[in-house]
């Protein structure tokens, strides 16, 4: 069973995103703190990153695992209003990121996963 | 001249004597010495009849005392027959009278037969006079030969050629050592050549007995060859039947030579008096007569100096005026008798063509040819006459003038008061009468007397020339402007005695200059009011003037630039700004050319320069300027620069609000919709608590999202929040507050402390919860665990909320942006941004502050201080 770490800051998004991944079949864990779960990274196959976190950003999760040389299959969630800009950016810096909305989760999260580590 | 000595009577002529018995004393002397006999010429001598004497002793009765005993001796020598009959002697008698006479004596004896001497006859001449004579003469021969030894002029006598005598003085003139020399040398070898011919001729001329000149002057030759100018005077003696010339020589070389300096002297000094421009003359008295006149004199009077000097009394009457003639002639006569009368002075003359004019004389009493005289020079001062009674005419002239002329002439003694004004003065309503004896300065305006005053004293003080100005008012009211110029008169100590001025009605003038000032006025305070530095610069590039605006514009005092060519501008610059300067002073304007200065502190200052040049007569006259300070240009350019990247900046800024607002939209909005997702496809029986989980999220997120809106609509609506205020317990706000949060603050496990005492405060209710909401959602939001403190107190007349976290805090540099909208820490920051920024504002409507601390990393506090009563 493929293993899949959640950074989110917001409980809420994170319990219900855990209980969506496992009801798919997957193991979930979440974590708020962001600077802490990075550590944990290499346990999990597959990393679900919220972007907008106070004071230990997304970003700044994705630039310490390219610092750390850290290569895990990244999803990106985004509740931002112009996920194109940003995601250029970041697609540029971090290519085989894959994005996905927030507000598509229920569409477009499992596939993206799938995408990644399979089933 | 007669021979020195009578001669002695020889014995031939002795019986001659005896005849001539008439002549001579015959007396016969006894041998006993008495008298034998005597004559009748002896008794006549003797005084005495003859028996008086017949019988008496000789030596006793007829002889004086002193020579009776030497007498008595001789006599008996002569008895004795020791004496020569023959012998001579001199003896004195003594007469009856008493008077002595002297007698020459000739002795013979008369001898017995036996040739024995019996008697003595002694025959006597009478030589008392005869002798006294050969006295006075030979006392006067010495005296000649003495003169003419010593004197100083040579004497000699001369017969045929030759010098017979010659005096020491003669000796010398002729320059040999003894006259014996002078002797031997021919009377012509004495004679300069040039000079023989008078000698001959005065010779040649006596020989034939012609008269001949007895005093002339010659040049005498010297032994030495010199040559002397002689004066001879000479004339003939003819002595013991010789004829000789006795000639006196005086030496006039000298004498002539300072008479040819004389000469010249006189020459030149006639010279002097015929060309005197003054007339000279002399004229004697009492009744006048002219002795002298030079040529001057004739060209003044018009008559010749013959005529002058042949005039009778009553034509040198006539020379004089009629009118100054008396005059005149009492002063002469005063002057010739020695009186003390005025030497000089002025009187009319009448020319021999009757002309009258006018003469200056000087005159003082002089001798001339031993008679008092009065010496007088004249000078013809007609002429100056004339521009005297022209000068006066002209004087009348200026006086009319003045009278007439709409200048007013005044004059003022040293008290101010008013000696002379002219009546032109009636155009200022006054009369001129009626000023005389007053003070001036009553006529002046009261509020102008002080200045003129002022003006007086100075110009008193410094002996300048008095000038002011002053108002004088008319009885009619009118105001008149006078100008004032005047001159004080000193007398011989310096002491002012008057001042003499003009007054000039300057009215008109005064009002265009008030206009004209009023005017000037005018743009002098746009001038310099204005906050652009105006300039203008000569034709000579040298600065004139500099607006009040200088220091301020280019930071240059304006005292260092005024009268310079101004080197002010920075070096990069000044090539271009001298080209302008250059350009300008030729005629051309110019804009906005903007350049560097460096001003007198040593910054640097950028202006902007507009320039025009002005023209006076088709000639440039000066360039004026206006130079703006570009600091506030700048200023504007910068501002605008910033504002435009502040609305960049708050349009980024909006549009991460937007991104913002659609996170905390979309984040609940994504948990609902996972949620249902899930909730779809479970069972409700089955799966009930699974379900529940899901609709207790749906539930939460549906409000997180329900007040996301809900603050979208603050931020529109606080702005524009209306004020209506109410009673309420702050300790009721802030549980309502706690009661949103603490749910959401514990699934953060985040603790909190809520404490406070109950205050009540009158004011907006909604509008403070917003505020204190915000806080709380902020400190939640920046706190990823640890401890939210909530406190309020009561501080004077103010409540304070205060709300701490234990969060990340603020780093500094961005303390100061807390509060405006849309700031964030950074973009991943969560939340709008907008909070802090509605609070703030709120709470400032309220009439409160908002305040904070901050330390990264250890939490913040903000505070609400408000107002517990809405102020009146």
């Amino acid at each position: 069973m493929k293993k899949i770490l959640i950074i989110e800051d917001e409980p809420d998004v994170a319990e219900t995103i855990k209980a969506y991944l496992e009801g798919a079949g997957y193991s979930a864990e979440y974590s708020l703190d962001p600077a802490k779960a990075v550590k944990d990274l290499n346990k999990f196959d597959l990393l679900l990153l919220d972007l907008i976190m106070p004071r230990f950003s997304g970003h700044q999760v994705l630039k310490e695992m390219k610092k750390g040389g850290i290569k895990k299959p990244v999803v990106v969630l985004s509740a931002v209003g112009l996920p194109g800009v940003i995601s250029a950016e970041l697609k540029r810096d971090y290519p085989g990121v894959l994005f996905v909305a927030k507000t598509a989760m229920h569409s477009e999260l499992l596939p993206a996963i799938k995408k990644l580590i399979g089933q | 001249m007669g021979s020195r000595r009578a001669q002695n009577p020889d014995d031939s002529n002795l019986a001659q004597k005896y005849l001539d018995i008439e002549q001579a004393i015959l007396i016969v002397i006894n041998s006993d010495q008495t008298v034998g006999a005597i004559n009748r010429k002896g008794c006549e001598i003797l005084g005495y009849k003859k028996e008086e004497i017949i019988g008496k002793d000789w030596c006793d009765n007829f002889l004086p005392k002193r020579f009776r005993e030497p007498t008595r001796s001789v006599l008996k020598k002569v008895v004795d027959g020791e004496l020569k009959a023959t012998e001579y002697h001199e003896n004195p008698i003594l007469t009856k009278s008493g008077e002595e006479r002297l007698i020459a004596w000739h002795n013979s004896y008369l001898r017995g037969k036996n040739g024995e001497i019996i008697s003595a006859v002694s025959s006597g001449e009478d030589i008392t006079e005869k002798r006294a004579a050969e006295d006075a003469l030979k006392e006067s021969e010495e005296k000649f030969r003495v003169l003419a030894d010593r004197s100083l002029e040579g004497i000699g006598m001369s017969q045929g050629n030759r010098i017979i005598f010659a005096n020491k003085a003669l000796v010398r003139l002729f320059g040999y050592r003894t006259a014996e020399e002078l002797y031997q040398v021919p009377l012509l070898d004495g004679v300069a050549p040039e000079s023989r011919h008078i000698i001959i001729n005065i010779m040649e001329k006596n020989r034939r007995s012609l008269p001949v000149p007895h005093r002339f002057t010659y040049k005498l030759l010297r032994k030495s060859g010199e040559i002397r100018d002689v004066e001879l005077s000479f004339s003939y003696v003819k002595i013991k039947g010789g004829e000789f010339t006795l000639s006196t020589f005086r030496d006039i070389t000298e004498h002539r030579k300072a008479e040819e300096a004389l000469a010249t002297s006189e020459e030149n000094y006639c010279t002097l008096v015929n060309q005197l421009t003054e007339g000279l003359v002399v004229a004697q008295g009492p009744r006048p007569r002219l002795v002298f006149a030079n040529p001057a004199l004739s060209r003044i009077l018009g008559y010749s100096n013959k005529e002058l000097l042949s005039f009778s009394p009553q034509k040198v009457v006539e020379l004089i005026h009629p009118e100054d003639r008396k005059m005149f002639f009492s002063r002469f006569k005063a002057r010739l008798e020695g009186k003390d009368v005025p030497s000089k002075y002025e009187f009319r003359g009448v020319r021999k063509d009757k002309k009258t004019i006018w003469v200056a004389i000087s005159s003082r009493r002089i001798k001339y040819l031993d008679q008092p005289s009065v010496q007088a020079t004249f000078t013809d001062i007609t002429e100056r006459k004339k521009a005297e009674g022209a000068l006066r005419e002209s004087e009348e002239k200026y006086r009319r003038l003045t009278e007439n002329m709409n200048d007013v002439i005044y004059s003022i003694d040293p008290n101010g008061i008013l000696t002379y004004i002219s009546p032109s003065v009636r155009q200022y309503g006054f009369s001129a009468d009626k000023m005389a004896s007053h003070k001036f300065i009553e006529f002046i305006l009261p509020e102008d007397v002080e200045r003129v005053t002022k003006d007086f004293q100075r110009s008193l003080r410094t002996r300048t020339e008095f000038s002011t100005a002053f108002r004088v008012r008319t009885k009619k009211g009118r105001i008149y402007w006078v100008e004032d110029n005047g001159k004080f008169q000193y007398d011989r100590s310096g002491a002012p005695i008057s001042l003499t001025g003009t007054l000039r009605d300057i009215t008109e003038r005064k009002m265009a200059e008030e206009q004209l000032r009023e005017s000037e006025g005018k743009f002098r305070s746009i001038i310099e009011s204005s906050h652009d530095l105006i300039t203008l610069i000569n034709r000579d590039g040298r600065v004139s003037y500099l607006s009040p605006a200088c220091k301020k514009v280019i930071g240059w005092d304006p005292k260092l630039l005024i009268g310079k060519r101004p080197a002010i501008f920075h070096p990069d610059d000044n090539a271009r700004v001298q080209s302008a300067i250059n350009g300008a002073l030729k005629g051309k304007g110019g804009v906005d050319l903007q350049y560097r200065i460096i001003t007198q502190s040593g910054e640097e200052r950028w202006v902007s320069h507009s320039w025009a040049p002005l023209f006076e007569g088709g000639k440039l006259r000066m360039v004026a300027s206006v130079i703006q300070d570009m600091t506030s240009r700048k200023k504007a350019h910068e501002k605008l620069v910033h504002q435009k990247e502040q609305i960049a900046q708050l349009s980024r800024m909006k549009e991460r609000f937007m991104a913002d607002m659609t996170h905390e939209l979309k984040t609940p909005l994504s948990v609902i919709m996972l949620n249902l997702e899930m909730a779809k496809k479970m069972d409700p029986v089955s799966q009930r608590d699974e379900l529940k989980a899901c609709f207790d999220l749906m539930w939460r997120n549906s409000v997180r999202l329900s007040r996301s809106v809900e603050q979208i609509m603050q931020l529109t609506k606080a702005e524009s929040a209306d004020l209506s205020t109410s009673r309420f317990h702050l300790i009721d706000l802030i549980g309502e507050v706690c009661e949103e949060y603490v749910p959401i603050a514990t699934t953060k496990g985040i603790h909190f402390e809520v404490f406070g005492p109950d205050i009540e405060i009158e004011g907006n209710e909604r509008l403070l919860a917003m505020a204190v909401s915000n806080l709380v959602s902020n400190a939640i939001k920046f706190t990823p665990h640890g401890r939210i403190k909530i406190n309020w107190s009561s501080s004077g007349r103010n409540a304070v909320i205060s709300v701490s976290d234990t969060g990340v805090g603020i780093r500094p540099q961005n303390l100061h942006k807390v509060f405006h909208k849309f700031f964030k820490e950074d973009h991943d920051s969560p939340g709008s941004g907008i909070g802090l920024a509605i609070s703030a504002d709120v709470i400032t409507r309220m009439g409160g502050r908002m305040e904070f601390d901050s330390k990264p990393g250890k939490g913040s506090t903000f505070r609400i201080i408000i107002p517990k009563e809405v102020s009146k």
